[in-house]
């Protein structure tokens, strides 16, 4: 094995914890440091969630005076604590069970606005992409960004989130239906876009195993319109094609 | 594949532009300074002026309308997250950090002794973490060092990174691999203070002892700042708090050893820092490495 691979060993043993689990005591890490690298990884994984649940329930924080709560709150509860012995740092069932942590959390709390819950339903879409690291399968045919999500809102968010950061009040008028995109690129950039149908339906059918003609008639398009669209979301790391310009 | 970093540089430069008037780093003396933490940027621009430079570990957000200013007033210094150097860095992370580098402009460059992700890119730590202390580590360091160097077209410091705990395996201590890598690149030391002092911390030697086993002749940059106790670690660990006085005196000692020395920099980059934490923090360090604040020239 090469230095570099034991490397990896070590990595592996501190992102994830059924690696710690199977190999309590296996190589590289002698049995004298095995309960420190636990340490070391329990530590690690509340700094990393902590770090994400603040960047993405960043609304829901200035909303703490009337609620009562931050999402930051969870990584220091006894669930978070079960959490840190099953959890792999990065990937996309982690990121799913804190996300539903702290969305819980705020749900609990009392409502500042009708508008509360789609709220949550944003930070956590949001939280989803911060959190998960784990690569995207590279397929032969276009896959979803492994984290990538759309969702249908009854408020208009975009405008929403202006106002809380604004500190203007949220009206009625803004309960509109709007869909948004959530993805993730492979350098870790975060996109949250509105769609139209179309693109959401392009989206939607996008299943690893389609080509991209196949996308097209199940999305009800033509080929040409679904390539284009297939390349917008390519970019934006909603979908994940070895060949963009297939 | 590699996690690469983070947003690309090039459209921050061509916002804000390569050409721009930016006040020169501090030649005659040492420069104290600290981490540029975007929500403290109109307090740095209003009472900042015991702040000689800023260190910069994100680019700056498409909507920071203070940075403008911020880089006419402060000499910068690239500490980004530019790669992980036991790999080779890819096309994408170099051009970024030629970017970043022309958009700051600093007398050098720094990244760390870490290697905290895997060659498949599926597992991270998200966290600075050392690399093995091996030969063939060392060779993969000096290799990819020198490319980035190269590229960019600007000196480069390395940052050293503590060990929480042992793995079987390493071929040299740290202090020798890093003395190693230094005579063969050619790179400066970015000696961080807090990170010397928890590894001797929580290897039970005396810090001063531990600290001057390291080639405290190549040092160009140093690190202070503060520890706290962490519930995981049950013990301390580094924190965006004010430096220990203890840390403060060892910077010190380390000056009277380091020819080479232009800065420090007081390490604390958290959206939970508070200005009065910041600029106190500063006051600390320039009255313990004795340096006077200077008026600011403005570009």
């Amino acid at each position: 094995m090469t230095n570099r691979a034991v490397q990896d060993e070590v990595i592996r043993y501190l992102a994830d914890a059924s690696v710690r689990a199977q190999r309590p005591r296996g190589a590289p890490i002698s049995s004298g440091e095995a309960a420190k690298a636990a340490q070391f990884a329990h530590f690690l994984a509340r700094r990393y969630y902590r770090d994400r649940l603040a960047r993405s329930f960043r609304y829901s924080h200035r909303l703490r005076m009337q609620t009562g709560r931050i999402a930051e709150e969870v990584v220091d509860g006894t669930e978070f604590d079960r959490f840190l012995t099953e959890c792999v740092m990065g990937s996309l069932e982690s990121a799913q069970r804190v996300g539903e942590m702290a969305r819980a959390h705020l749900a609990a709390a009392p409502q500042p606005g009708p508008w509360w819950p789609e709220l949550l339903d944003y930070e956590y879409a949001y939280f989803l992409q911060a959190a998960t690291s784990e690569p995207s399968p590279r397929l032969e045919q276009p896959t979803r960004g492994v984290s990538a999500v759309c969702l249908r809102f009854t408020w208009r968010l975009p405008q929403m989130l202006l106002r809380l950061r604004a500190g203007v009040a949220i009206g009625d008028e803004l309960q509109q239906e709007a869909t948004l995109l959530f993805s993730r690129t492979r350098e870790g950039r975060i996109y949250v876009v509105e769609v139209e149908p179309q693109l959401e339906n392009i989206f939607l059918a996008v299943d690893g195993s389609r080509t991209p003609e196949q996308i097209a008639a199940a999305a009800g398009v033509v080929v040409e319109q679904a390539l284009r669209a297939l390349a917008v979301l390519n970019a934006i790391g909603a979908v994940v094609m070895v060949n963009p310009a297939h | 594949m590699p996690r690469e970093p983070g947003s690309p540089a090039r459209p921050l430069l061509a916002r804000w532009g390569a050409s721009a008037l930016m006040p020169s780093f501090i030649a005659e003396r040492l420069s104290i300074g600290t981490f540029y933490n975007p929500h403290l940027a109109e307090a740095l621009l209003s009472e900042g002026d015991g702040v000689d430079h800023l260190s910069m570990a994100d680019p700056p957000a498409a909507d920071d309308t203070f940075f403008p200013t911020i880089r006419e007033k402060f000499p910068l210094l690239l500490h980004d997250y530019l790669g992980q150097l036991a790999d080779p860095l890819s096309d994408h992370a170099l051009e970024r950090a030629r970017n970043l580098q022309q958009l700051y402009r600093g007398p050098w460059i720094a990244e760390h002794f870490q290697c905290l992700h895997t060659e498949d890119g599926k597992y991270t730590l998200d966290y600075v973490f050392p690399p093995l202390y091996t030969e063939d580590f060392l060779r993969r360091f000096v290799a990819n060092t020198r490319r980035l160097a190269e590229f960019v077209g600007a000196p480069l410091v390395m940052e050293n990174i503590p060990g929480f705990f042992s793995v079987e395996h390493a071929q040299m201590s740290e202090p020798e691999f890093l003395r190693r890598f230094f005579e063969e690149t050619g790179c400066g030391f970015l000696i961080d203070v807090p990170h010397l002092w928890l590894a001797a911390h929580y290897q039970r030697r005396n810090p001063r002892e531990y600290i001057g086993e390291f080639p405290l002749d190549k040092v160009v940059e140093i690190h202070v700042g503060g520890v706290e106790d962490d519930r995981d670690l049950g013990g301390p660990w580094v924190a965006p708090t004010r430096p220990t006085r203890e840390i403060l005196e060892l910077g010190v000692w380390i000056v009277e050893r380091a020819p080479r020395l232009r800065a420090v920099t007081v390490d604390q980059f958290s959206p939970a820092l508070t200005a009065d934490v910041m600029f106190e923090s500063v006051e600390m360090t320039r009255e313990a490495f004795g340096v006077r604040a200077a008026a600011r020239k403005t570009a």
